[in-house]
């Protein structure tokens, strides 16, 4: 059987990175029985996934809750606690634990005629700026691109504006002075060329975004497959998702973070600790607010917990990683009824 | 029947101007976003939004019926030079016909579409605030469902002059 | 996949337009079938839903019509009609003059307008009637203004270098600036072929033409509300007032109020203006859409990956690397929506750029250059549809493919220019450092 997998990315993002290692894992783990091939972005791009995933152009694709946000109400009480973020690991496997028990969850990604299959994440979010923000005053007046409700409220918190900008249009209004930085990914750094425009990083940590599904499988591919198809597939996405985290928290930030020591233009501010302890408390009260007025909030919050001390003692290996949350979530999970 | 066709002129026209009004919309707006942004440093965030998902689905979607009706649609005229009048005239009429099947079919991809996000109640976040879109759904399937109908009346029009005078139909 | 299936869709594609069938409606109609044969109904349903909804919803898209807007009115209120009469008090005494004026109003023109459907739109329907009228033959007065429509495009801003740098992850600006030059060398190689036309073929252009040229110098004072709004858009894109995106509705709503300032503006302009980018912009919009689920198509039957990653795969010298890159973007820029071309091949060819150490700045430039050619060749040229739109008493679509075809060889020399001597391109962007 040949899959049409839809990492909905070009093949320089992460995503598609991680979809050609589960081609590979799907052939693995399916003797060569199920195979897949990658459809470009100019087929299925992010707008298209519940479209594509819905009417069968795609078995299986990269679908992002929060882009989706209507559909995903519950699903998205994990991204209001982006502040979280300090271990991408943990905040990838936390959300897949998380994902996979949470029964109003399992209810929306079945409305979206899914089923979910783990999560990955990004680095921690640092400030990229045309001004140079060493202390918590600096942010005064600042304006900031903020990629979701967690960010605005820490960039509102510190009196800078935060501004929604579509995240390829960051590098011209960088450049023009239409907003003085945005609170994004190091990484954003090379892939949108900020390189180019940002004269300051400062390693102020903000949060993740950890709120994806990474093999969004249409539900009728899904019901479509034996129980033993459906373990090997289990088997492959699981050993898929970390390479997501792997790839767009660690090894893209690396090769980025030397560019940027490489770049003179450049300057990288370490926080100090006044600033560092007023962001810390802030994202503390933020999420203390969150976790105690919604259930669902406390039980991700408990999961990041749990999954930071897993990923202390496994460390950052995918495969090792996989290993462990195969036994810690996905032997719990009945294949036979999941997703269904 | 001449009445009917004077009516699906009217509408198309009206359609046609409430286009013409997203586009004035979408000027002024955009121009007051860059001032404010740069005289008072207020940021408007949702004018990226309002002028993709309204002004611009306005735009393209809403004179659809009337572009059919002054036969406005862009051909590629390369037998034109080998036919009589007789014989375009015939021709136009089937591809007005099956130009109406088209769009019979978008339409009846559009509003179940439509539909769907209306239920889903679609929005977009934007920075804390949630922005419903799901309405902006159904002007696609509007604008193809009266495409559908003008082709039809087009049709009719070219072979009646009486018809065509009714429907406002741009002259040979 | 299916390789096969997208050549046939070709064929069928190239049969239904020779047919009559709008092209829009042929786009979708080749589209649906092809998706539904290779993967199913539901699947072609999907994209039939879907498509015409995700490529209009689009807030990079809005610069276009916002661009016709600035264009319409600034030909209703005789403002690119004093750009053109400037032009003409200069180099009327040339022969072939009303070409060359047109030609110089197109890249005055394009310093404002970031689109090249814009440009032509503007400058076709002023200058091809007067061209008519003074006994050139129709299909060149048009085919002119097509290409040189193309200038809009490559002379800063541009929607397209925009894309191509969100795209390929490199500077905008500098992309912008690598423009300049391949724009003005673009205008002068047109130039040149109108001469050499009016040498060779003085009964398809007049070598001289009466003027009536008793305004002299006062006409070259109509300049300055154009000259006004070059300072606005340009001025306000490298300061960082507005965005590339922006400058669109800021330079339209600029033109109202020179226009309005210097009292030609009244409700006729005002109608006519807004009438006719609804009916542009949604005739172009349409066969956007139709492009698109096309590109969808070649996709899904992976003919357009099966292409790039053949040339990607062949270890090439960069002479062959670049015939082979002109080829396939002359080739897909004949059907294709130039989004999606970009969409379908960059991914592909940049790493093996980026491996031989090609400059992604001046392929950029180059990209759009190819692709711009893409928009006056048949059967899909958006440009000759514009100036069907706009012009279309005096000439066919077909015709206007005729007129365009000396331009083109033009094109051919002026990328195989900048293929030979790449710093033709990049030394202004080198002194921007
Ligand atoms: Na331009
Ligand atoms: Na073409």
């Amino acid at each position: 059987q040949e899959l049409r997998l839809a990492p909905a990315a070009p093949p320089a993002h992460p995503a598609y990175y991680m979809y050609e290692h589960f081609a590979e894992f799907l052939a693995e783990e399916s003797g060569g029985e199920m195979t897949g091939t990658i459809l470009g972005p100019e087929v299925v791009a992010l707008p298209q996934v519940k479209d594509a995933l819905q009417s069968g152009l795609a078995n299986v694709a990269n679908g992002l809750p929060l882009y989706f946000a209507a559909d995903f109400p519950q699903t998205g009480v994990a991204g209001d606690l982006a502040l979280l973020g300090r271990d991408p690991h943990a905040m990838a496997w936390a959300m897949t634990e998380f994902g996979v028990n949470c029964e109003p969850c399992q209810e929306e990604f079945k409305n979206f005629g899914s089923v979910f299959l783990g999560a990955g994440s990004s680095d921690v979010y640092v400030l990229l700026t045309t001004t140079p923000v060493r202390t918590a005053e600096d942010l005064q007046g600042l304006r900031l691109r903020s990629g979701g409700a967690p960010y605005s409220r820490w960039a509102e918190h510190f009196g800078a504006t935060p501004v929604n900008i579509a995240v390829g249009d960051q590098f011209e209004a960088m450049s023009q002075g239409t907003i003085d930085g945005t609170m994004a990914s190091i990484v954003d750094m090379l892939s949108y060329r900020l390189i180019d425009v940002a004269e300051y990083v400062t390693m102020i940590p903000l949060g993740t975004y950890h709120v994806t599904s990474n093999f969004t499988t249409s539900l009728d591919t899904w019901e479509g497959m034996s129980l033993e198809q459906r373990e090997q597939f289990v088997a492959a996405a699981n050993r898929g998702d970390p390479q997501l985290t792997d790839r767009w928290a660690f090894q893209l930030p690396a090769e980025a973070t030397e560019a940027v020591e490489a770049n003179e233009n450049i300057e990288v501010i370490q926080p100090d600790q006044a600033f560092l302890d007023a962001s810390n408390a802030f994202a503390e009260e933020d999420i203390a607010t969150r976790t105690g007025e919604n259930e669902l909030a406390a039980d991700f919050a408990a999961l990041v917990d749990k999954w930071t001390a897993i990923v202390e003692e496994v460390g950052n290996d995918p495969e090792a990683l996989a290993a462990r949350a195969q036994e810690e979530i996905w032997a719990n999970v009945d294949l036979s009824t999941y997703g269904m | 029947m001449q009445a009917l066709a004077k009516l699906a002129g009217g509408v198309s026209r009206a359609l046609a101007y409430v286009g013409t009004a997203a586009v004035v919309a979408m000027m002024l707006h955009i121009c007051l976003d860059v001032a404010l942004r740069n005289l008072f440093n207020i940021a408007m965030n949702t004018t990226p939004e309002i002028v993709a998902r309204y002004y611009m689905t306005g735009i393209a979607f809403l004179p659809l019926a009337w572009l059919e009706l002054r036969r406005q649609m862009i051909s590629v005229e390369l037998l034109e030079f080998a036919m009589t009048d007789r014989l375009r005239r015939q021709s136009d009429v089937v591809v007005m016909i099956v130009a109406s099947l088209v769009y019979v079919a978008l339409a009846w991809g559009a509003w179940p579409k439509a539909l769907k996000e209306a239920r889903s109640g679609t929005f977009v976040e934007l920075v804390s605030l949630q922005f419903e879109v799901w309405h902006s759904y159904f002007i696609p399937a509007v604008g193809f469902s009266l495409a559908a109908v003008a082709c039809l009346f087009t049709a009719w029009g070219l072979v009646s002059p009486r018809a065509a005078d009714a429907l406002g139909m741009a002259r040979e | 996949m299916n390789v096969e299936v997208g050549l046939w869709g070709i064929a069928i594609l190239a049969l239904l337009l020779v047919l009559r069938l709008p092209v829009a409606l042929a786009l979708i109609t080749v589209s649906f079938g092809g998706i539904w044969s290779l993967i199913g109904l539901n699947p072609a349903i999907g994209i039939l839903a879907n498509t015409p909804y995700s490529f209009v919803a689009s807030w990079t898209m809005s610069a276009v019509p916002m661009f016709l807007l600035m264009g319409f009115i600034a030909f209703h209120t005789g403002m690119t009609g004093g750009l053109f009469e400037a032009a003409k008090v200069v180099l009327s005494r040339l022969p072939g003059g009303l070409a060359i004026s047109s030609i110089f109003a197109c890249s005055g023109f394009a310093a404002v307008s970031g689109s090249s459907l814009a440009c032509s739109a503007a400058m076709g329907r002023i200058a091809i009637p007067e061209m008519v009228k003074a006994g050139y033959r129709p299909s060149i007065a048009a085919g002119c203004i097509a290409a040189g429509g193309t200038i809009g495009a490559l002379i800063p801003p541009s929607i397209l270098m925009i894309i191509y740098g969100v795209i390929a992850e490199t500077s905008i600006t500098q992309v912008f600036v690598g423009g300049i030059s391949i724009g003005v060398i673009t205008a002068i190689s047109y130039c040149l072929v109108v001469l050499a036309i009016c040498w060779l073929r003085p009964d398809v252009i007049p070598s001289r033409t009466e003027m009536s040229d008793h305004q002299g110098v006062k006409a070259l004072a109509k300049v300055l509300p154009v000259a006004l709004l070059v300072l606005l858009v340009f001025g306000g894109l490298f300061s960082g007032l507005f965005t590339a995106t922006e400058a669109g509705a800021v330079g339209a709503f600029g033109t109202v109020l020179l226009a309005a300032a210097t009292g030609t503006l009244n409700r006729t302009a005002i109608k006519n203006s807004l009438l006719e980018t609804v009916t542009t912009t949604g005739s172009l919009l349409i066969i956007g859409i139709g492009a698109t689920m096309f590109t969808r198509f070649l996709g899904i039957s992976g003919l357009s990956n099966f292409i790039a990653q053949a040339v990607a795969g062949a270890d090439l010298s960069y002479l062959g690397l670049m015939l082979i890159i002109v080829a396939i973007y002359l080739a897909l820029g004949t059907f294709m929506e130039p989004f999606g071309a970009m969409l379908v091949t960059l991914p592909v060819f940049l790493p093996v750029l980026e491996a031989q150490q090609i400059s992604l700045v001046w392929f950029g430039v180059l990209v759009v250059k190819l692709l711009e050619i893409g928009m006056i060749t048949p059967p899909v040229g958006m440009n000759v549809f514009v100036i069907k739109n706009v012009a279309g008493k005096y000439v066919s679509v077909t015709q206007v493919f005729a007129g365009v075809l000396p331009f083109m060889l033009a094109d051919l020399l002026v990328v195989a220019l900048a293929i030979a001597v790449p710093s033709i391109v990049l030394f202004l962007p080198a002194l921007m450092n």
